[in-house]
């Protein structure tokens, strides 16, 4: 994962975050492009955590999902 | 063929509820045909820019300075949008086309005119907040110079101060802003908080163009734009500008037309949507290191004084974001301080400028700017 942002307020989509809000990171996989993906879970990783990203159905759409593998960096 | 800044004018930042739109741009133009000392029968051409404007809004401007017949043409690209409309005035009189041409650019965002337009979101990300690539990049930026978010937080305490003394700024605070207070503020998006982020205004702004210099006129060595380049550490997803790379090629395009290298320049007015921008921007512009920065930043070095001063108007950040009138907003101030008329904010002894933008979507435009003196 290359960074994160933690942002104040609700997710626009659905079961992501808390109360308080929600974390976006922009995720490199292999040598692609660099993906924007909703981040699993209720907190920012740092840059450099390890992870894996799914697809995640949000109607018509999906959109990428970044999962922490925990204790894990660059 | 040489085309010179010979007016500029701009309304105040904040809000303007009870003007209508075209009369906001029509009163900028006022403004900078009084400064330039020119009639509107002398204008051979008109190019506005706005992002929320309803359609039409561009002869409405023009109508309001007078019916001479000469050709309007709107121009959108969000925030850059008023650096594409000078582009397209001074090319205007590069080409011979006409002597004189006129770029307004105006928007009222605090509350949308009738008839006004606000794109859709088209697919999930739009739905997300502006401010997160920034914050990303910013999160990013931090990480690897080894820096706390007290670097952003130095850029927008200068930035309020600055604004504290433009009579033109939209947020002018009444007391010293300190490092604390910008991080004290609601957090927005880590590592940004609400006084790292812009302000959402209404406002406009003009520049007059003209194929001869008049007594302090600034010369305008360039204006460059480009749309988005291939870059795939850019995700081009969500209401996103285009990545710093993009600036980078941009400006180095336009100094290679003005002849200059990026250490001539005395002055920055830049494109800051957030704190974070205004680093990062410094560094694709070439005028700064990015190893040097956070001590430029923590020395004072983007304030007046400065060995940089960088948005030293209040920027983005404080003194608005009136959109598609904020480039020409930063002309305005850049070529005030070339002139030597920024009052108690002047920079000491400035000969060139930069004006740099980004706009949603994925544009771009560097413009150059030197004193008639040098």
């Amino acid at each position: 994962m290359w960074a994160a942002t933690w942002i104040s307020g609700p997710c626009p989509v659905e079961g992501f975050g808390n109360d308080d809000g929600y974390a976006v990171a922009w995720v490199q996989v292999d040598d692609g492009p660099r993906l924007q993906a909703l981040v699993a879970g209720a907190n920012a990783p740092a840059p450099g955590t390890r992870g894996w990203v799914n697809r995640h159905l949000v109607g018509d759409e999906s959109i990428d999902v970044f999962s922490a593998r925990v204790g894990t960096s660059e | 063929m040489s085309a010179w800044v010979i007016g500029a004018g701009m309304l105040p930042c904040g809000r303007h509820s009870d003007t209508p739109l075209h009369e906001l741009g029509a009163e900028a133009a006022r403004l900078a045909l009084d400064d330039a000392g020119l009639p509107y029968d002398q204008v051979g051409e008109v190019f506005t820019s706005s992002m929320l404007a309803p359609p039409q809004t561009a002869l409405r401007v023009a109508h309001s300075l007078g019916r001479t017949g000469v050709p309007v043409t709107a121009i959108e690209s969000a925030s850059a949008g008023g650096l594409v409309a000078l582009r397209h005035a001074a090319w205007a009189v590069w080409s011979g086309r006409c002597e004189t041409a006129l770029a307004v650019g105006y928007e009222k965002s605090t509350m949308l005119e009738p008839g006004g337009v606000v794109p859709k979101p088209r697919d999930v990300w739009d739905l997300f907040p502006p401010q997160l690539s920034y914050a990303i990049d910013a999160t990013r930026f931090l990480y690897e110079q080894g820096q706390g978010p007290e670097l952003f937080a130095a850029v927008a305490a200068k930035s309020w101060n600055c604004a504290a003394r433009n009579e033109l700024a939209a947020r002018r605070p009444d007391h010293e802003v300190t490092i604390e207070e910008v991080l004290g503020a609601r957090m927005v998006a880590t590592p940004l908080t609400r006084m790292m982020c812009h302000a959402s205004v209404d406002g406009a702004a003009a520049v007059v163009v003209s194929r001869d210099a008049v007594p302090e006129a600034v010369e305008l060595l360039a204006v460059e734009q480009t749309s988005l380049v291939e870059d795939a550490s850019w995700p081009r997803v969500g209401p996103t500008i285009g990545p710093p790379s993009q600036t980078a090629r941009t400006a180095r395009r336009a100094f290679e037309i003005a002849g200059i290298a990026p250490s001539d320049v005395g002055i920055v007015s830049l494109h800051d949507m957030c704190a974070s921008e205004e680093v990062v921007t410094l560094v694709e512009l070439g005028v700064c290191d990015a190893d040097e920065i956070a001590d430029l930043v923590f020395s004072g070095g983007l304030s007046v004084k400065g060995r940089l001063p960088t948005n030293v108007d209040g920027g983005c950040l404080a003194r608005g974001h009136p959109m598609g009138a904020t480039a020409l907003a930063q002309t305005v101030d850049v070529v005030r301080q070339l002139r030597g008329r920024a009052a108690a904010r002047q920079v000491a002894d400035v000969h060139t400028g930069v004006v740099q933008t980004v706009g949603g979507g994925g544009s771009a435009a560097v413009a150059v700017l030197r004193r008639s003196d040098v």
